[in-house]
């Protein structure tokens, strides 16, 4: 266990180190210089754009700048905004990270709580109209863009009914649009898989064996049918999870949502790679952890697995 | 969403907000520039409804994060908006493109234009308590004039020998040469507070700004809000308003549904153009309609085989229905363009040159003239050089990729082949400049700003913002000598004569110039009633107050 723990480890580094440098390359390489940024529409000469490119090391070369990244994170610094000048990306990254843990995490509960029983609903009860609803519904949920469901429902909520506000954080009644629109694409996929895995299960023998043994249908299914459902689901919410994250980015530009996604359009926006590096980082190292996480769930949910 | 989808909706963001910002500095024209006495405009604004009232808080949005409350970041108009109310310079420009004293009682210009005193207001203090002397003046010119800084607003000093406070209160700025740009460009930057300044530095100075303005800093996290509070000593009295705030909604659909919904009172950046057709129809808003200086347009390299010939250009200008575009793709909130500068800049603005009204018959007729014949094609050429050219279009830019869709296929008709090819912004802008791409689509200003008709940049040989690598020498004389210019009679005339050289010339296809359209909540009360430029109504916010049984 312990060494493959340890393999998993050795592994996610390398995925960090790759994911980093590829991301550092392709910013470096993106047209776009931040120094007219700076300048906006302003009368400037060439010398003036030298002076400001000097400044900010924007004229240093691949190696250098990605050494000095690198050096920089290896004694726990991530270095300073540019876009923000002299403000540390860390503290950035954390004033926006609260804001993306509440969204996500509320809506991955959300797309859980409402998926799991659903979903299994529909599976025991095979061509209902519940059954034919769920697969409409994840149908839907999946096919259109959450883009649009924000905008309709802003429209919807805000502008028709005027019972939500159509952007901000402040409030409660802020959080509910946003939590939902980011969870009816993860209910849809749950939902589907709980409802595939469910069928299947459902004509498993040992399923059959609890119902010949006179058990009650609730007891079948929560002891037997619901365990073992869960475990593509848990696998599922890890590889999820990078879904997620990238649908943060959308949602939280519809929903000016001060969040993590938002910070990373305006750093890509900005061409500030420091931040857009720190972003990266952080976001592989969840998607990494959280793919261990799910491995090491598995094994101690399905015994079978810690045998390999 | 798959990737896909994600990206283009994404870029569509980023493409809307260029918009704005390339049109940024809308402005119109005063070309004398009259200096107005303190208190006519106040008192324009407050005989329009009743008694103030004091309290309550104005919300404006904007499209972007904003980073820094610092005079050195006013690039994007999203900084530029709150720092205008933190900040004063000794004149500013107003909403009406007159030149109006701030921290400056007066000035005096010297016979050959080459010295300017001014006379400082007396008894203001920063937001910290410290009086403001010339001491700031001095400190903040010498600041952005010092290389060392990199300021981003050191080209505006560019003509600036040197800058001396023979008193407290006294400030003589002497110039290289005369420039009658002089009191837009340099007397309008914002003050710092020289000790403040310098004791905590420009880094961190950005997010804990202090001024002389109405409104001193409040709170701040870039990706959601500022909030101003109004400064009980302000020098000219209290604010109405309690605080100014600004909110950050990235989203044009989330700020129409904020303006409809009267959570926010006004939004400083565009929204799409048939939400403001629905606005104004709704009758709940105060409207400012202006013209924005910036020209809508597709530059050409007039270094390019085919595009170099002049009657090349004007034959592909006669060939398109400008009105068209204006109608269909702008909804009529525009109008045809005449050459480089906007009807707004009305005292430098010239009418009378030739307007290539719709007519493909001419263009074909341009081009045969010139010796483009139509090969076995369709498409013409002249010495193995083809009639042909690529634009370059914006990534997802939805708004106005249908200009140079319809163009291309007009242009087909009189035997010309354009293909249009979509890339990144700044790449695109990038290769113009180095005359790397054949022509483009997108909106820049060529004069106006301010409400003065200088653009060197753009039109002048080798220019930092010269597009379509143009050259012509009297316009370079016209462009450079306009400046020193202090006679208004004559400096108009010589910017009428540029007018007509570009239009004769056609160096760029001009197409339109667009309007910009502001609402305000009616509950905002006190705003002015005649308005050319919309961004500079948000630093008299101190005038404005809020009637909530409005």
């Amino acid at each position: 266990m312990l060494s493959y723990l340890i393999k998993r480890l050795l592994q996610g580094g390398l995925v960090l180190f790759l994911v980093t440098f590829f991301t550092f390359t392709v910013m470096f390489f993106m047209p776009g210089d931040p120094a007219r940024t700076m300048v906006g529409q302003a009368r400037v000469t060439e010398e003036q754009l030298e002076l400001i490119r000097e400044k900010w090391h924007l004229n240093d070369g691949f190696f250098e700048r990605y050494w000095s990244w690198i050096s920089n994170l290896l004694t726990g610094d991530l270095g300073t905004s540019m876009m923000r000048p002299g403000q540390p990306i860390s503290d950035m990254i954390g004033n926006a990270a609260g804001f993306t843990i509440r969204l996500t995490s509320m809506s991955m509960l959300i797309s859980l709580m409402v998926a799991i029983p659903i979903g299994v609903l529909a599976a025991t009860r095979r061509n209902s109209p519940l059954d034919y609803f769920s697969t409409l519904g994840s149908t839907l949920g999946v096919a259109i863009p959450n883009y649009w469901i924000g905008i309709m429902a802003i429209v919807l909520f805000s502008v028709k009914l005027g019972w939500l506000p159509p952007y901000g954080a402040d409030s409660w009644k802020a959080y509910i649009l946003p939590v939902l629109v980011l969870s009816i694409e993860e209910m849809a996929a749950i939902m589907r898989l709980i409802r595939g895995t469910t069928i299947e299960i459902l004509g498993q023998d040992y399923v059959k064996t609890a119902q010949a043994k006179g058990l009650h249908r609730n007891v079948v299914l929560t002891r037997h049918v619901v365990r073992n459902s869960m475990l593509p689901v848990i696998t599922l919410i890890g590889y999820r999870m990078a879904f997620i994250l990238s649908g943060t980015i959308v949602i939280e530009t519809v929903f000016s949502w001060p969040g993590i996604g938002q910070l990373f359009f305006d750093a890509i926006s900005n061409k500030d790679l420091q931040v857009v590096q720190a972003i990266v980082l952080l976001l592989t190292c969840i998607v990494v952890i959280m793919n261990i996480l799910t491995d090491m769930m598995y094994a101690v949910i399905d015994p079978r697995v810690r045998v390999r | 969403m798959n990737e896909k989808e994600r990206m283009s909706a994404l870029q569509g963001i980023m493409a809307t907000s260029f918009d704005r910002r390339s049109a940024l500095k809308t402005a119109a024209a005063a070309g004398l520039i009259p200096v107005l006495t303190t208190g006519t405009l106040a008192a324009r604004a407050a005989a329009q409804d009743a008694t103030p009232k004091q309290g309550g808080t104005l919300v404006i949005l904007g499209q972007d994060s904003i980073e820094s409350l610092s005079p050195e970041d006013t690039g994007e108009t999203v900084q530029w908006v709150p720092t205008a109310n933190i900040f004063e310079g000794l004149y500013m420009v107003n909403e009406v493109y007159e030149l109006e004293p701030v921290l400056a009682d007066s000035y005096e210009p010297s016979e050959d234009g080459l010295v300017y005193t001014f006379k400082l207001k007396t008894g203001v203090t920063f937001h910290n308590g410290d009086p403001f002397t010339s001491a700031d003046v001095i400190y903040t010119y010498n600041w952005i004039m010092d290389e060392a800084n990199a300021s981003t607003r050191l080209s505006n000093f560019d003509l600036v020998e040197t800058v001396e406070a023979p008193d407290d209160t006294t400030i003589v700025v002497t110039l290289k040469e005369a420039d009658v740009t002089f009191m837009i460009n340099v007397a309008t930057v914002f003050i710092y507070p020289a000790t403040y300044h310098a004791e905590i530095g420009e880094n961190d100075f950005k997010v804990a700004p202090v001024g002389t303005g109405p409104f001193k800093f409040g709170e701040m996290n870039p990706q959601q809000r500022v909030r101003l509070d109004a400064w009980e000593n302000y020098y000219r009295g209290r604010a109405n308003l309690d605080s100014f705030q600004m909110d950050v909604v990235p989203e044009a659909a989330g700020r129409m549904a904020a303006l409809e919904t009267g959570q926010a009172d006004n939004s400083m950046w565009g929204l799409n153009a048939e939400d403001n057709l629905k606005l104004k129809d709704s009758g709940n808003f105060t409207i400012f309609e202006t013209q924005q200086v910036a020209t809508n347009h597709f530059p050409l390299n007039n270094t390019h085989p085919f595009l170099q010939e002049k009657e090349v250009r004007q034959a592909l200008l006669w060939a398109l229905d400008r009105q068209s575009f204006a109608d269909d793709v702008f909804l009529g909130q525009a109008t045809v363009a005449t050459s480089n500068l906007s009807p707004a800049v009305a005292a430098f603005y010239n009418p009378d040159v030739p307007l290539y009204e719709f007519n493909p018959e001419k263009s074909k007729e341009l081009l045969e003239g010139a010796g483009w014949v139509e090969g076995s094609d369709g498409i013409r050429e002249k010495d193995g050089v083809k009639a042909a050219f690529t634009m370059m279009v914006f990534q997802g830019d939805t708004q106005r990729r249908p200009e140079a869709e319809v163009a291309q296929q007009w242009w087909k008709d009189i035997g010309v082949d354009c293909q249009l090819q979509e890339g990144i912004t700044s790449e695109i802008l990038g290769g113009l400049r180095a005359g790397e791409y054949d022509a483009g689509l997108f909106n820049w200003v060529y004069g106006g700003s301010n409400g003065d008709p200088d653009s060197r940049d753009t039109l002048v040989t080798g220019g930092a913002n010269n597009f379509f690598q143009y050259s012509n020498a009297e316009v370079d004389d016209l462009m450079n000598n306009g400046i020193k210019e202090l006679d208004p009679v004559k400096r108009a005339d010589m910017y009428k004569r540029i007018q007509a050289i570009i239009a004769e010339e056609v160096p760029f296809l001009f197409l339109l110039n667009l309007m910009t359209t502001a609402f305000y909540n009616k509950r905002v009360k006190g705003l002015p009633e005649t308005v050319l430029v919309t961004d500079n109504v948000y630093p008299k916010a101190y005038q404005y107050w809020i009637d909530e049984e409005a």
